[in-house]
């Protein structure tokens, strides 16, 4: 797997036509960047390597996007800012009775272990709440 | 004096370890559970089936609670997933990750899936 953290913006241009499904500039960027990957992994660290490809897959921020609603295709939710981590973290408990938060975009926040304990915290609150 | 120097990245790894250890504590728990009464009068639905909100939905149901998950996709886990391309499988984000980190063990075991479990690696489960 090759991958790298690219951020939203070299995909926001094709946010609306991807979403209509006209995707043609999409596919042709994504292709671009597939191939500048391998041709570096090639060059760097992986010698022959498109020679030995026999399925290629790749995903951006928009697939992200897709499969799983995460806005701009974030991965962690929101950032872990000063402001925003720990102590300082969004509450999973929102200001809307009855609605909770149990994913990276709450507390404590992206990353599988972190997410598990996020819906146990989401759990613990409700349970709290209910009683 | 010590001059002790925090990064924002030690800050924030520093942190998010800290959190992870934080346990349930089921006697709190359980004193809730008792106080609710009919768990059936707490229906609840989950929007997305993503680790979070799989997690939360596993330890609510286990409650005896009724949990309706909602999901877009056909197939469950969000980033915690993988999908076939002929006898090839992808794994949509991590490849491979440690569960013994004072949490996610834990919370696997509590909500009943530590034991299906195939596990890879050298390393024991601790609990």
């Amino acid at each position: 797997m090759v991958l790298f953290l690219c951020g939203y913006e070299p995909w926001r241009r094709f946010e609306k036509d991807y979403r209509d499904g006209n995707k043609a500039d999409y596919e042709r960027q994504k292709t671009r960047w597939t191939d500048i990957l391998i041709q570096r992994a090639e060059k760097e660290v992986i010698p022959g390597l498109s020679t030995m490809i026999e399925v290629k897959e790749t995903a951006t921020p928009l697939t992200n996007w897709r499969f799983t609603r995460n806005p701009e295709g974030a991965i962690y939710g929101f950032e872990q800012s000063m402001d925003n981590a720990f102590m300082n973290r969004i509450d999973n408990r929102t200001p809307i009775k009855g609605l909770y938060l149990a994913s990276a975009w709450g507390n404590p926040g992206g990353g599988f272990g972190g997410v598990l304990r996020a819906g146990e915290q989401a759990f613990e609150q409700m349970m709290e709440d209910w009683a | 004096m010590i001059e002790l120097r925090v990064s924002r990245r030690s800050f924030v790894s520093i942190t998010a370890m800290t959190a992870l250890t934080m346990a349930l504590d089921w006697r709190r728990i359980n004193a809730y559970a008792a106080k609710m009464g009919p768990k059936k009068d707490y229906p609840t639905v989950v929007i997305g089936a993503g680790l979070g909100g799989l997690c939360c939905g596993a330890y609510l149901a286990r409650q005896g609670i009724p949990v309706t998950l909602v999901e877009q996709p056909s197939i469950p886990g969000g980033y915690a997933t993988a999908f076939d391309r002929g006898r090839f499988t992808f794994e949509v984000s991590l490849h491979g990750t440690s569960i013994n980190n004072n949490a996610t063990a834990r919370i696997l075991d509590n909500v009943g899936v530590l034991k299906k479990l195939q596990l890879d690696g050298a390393f024991p489960v601790r609990l």
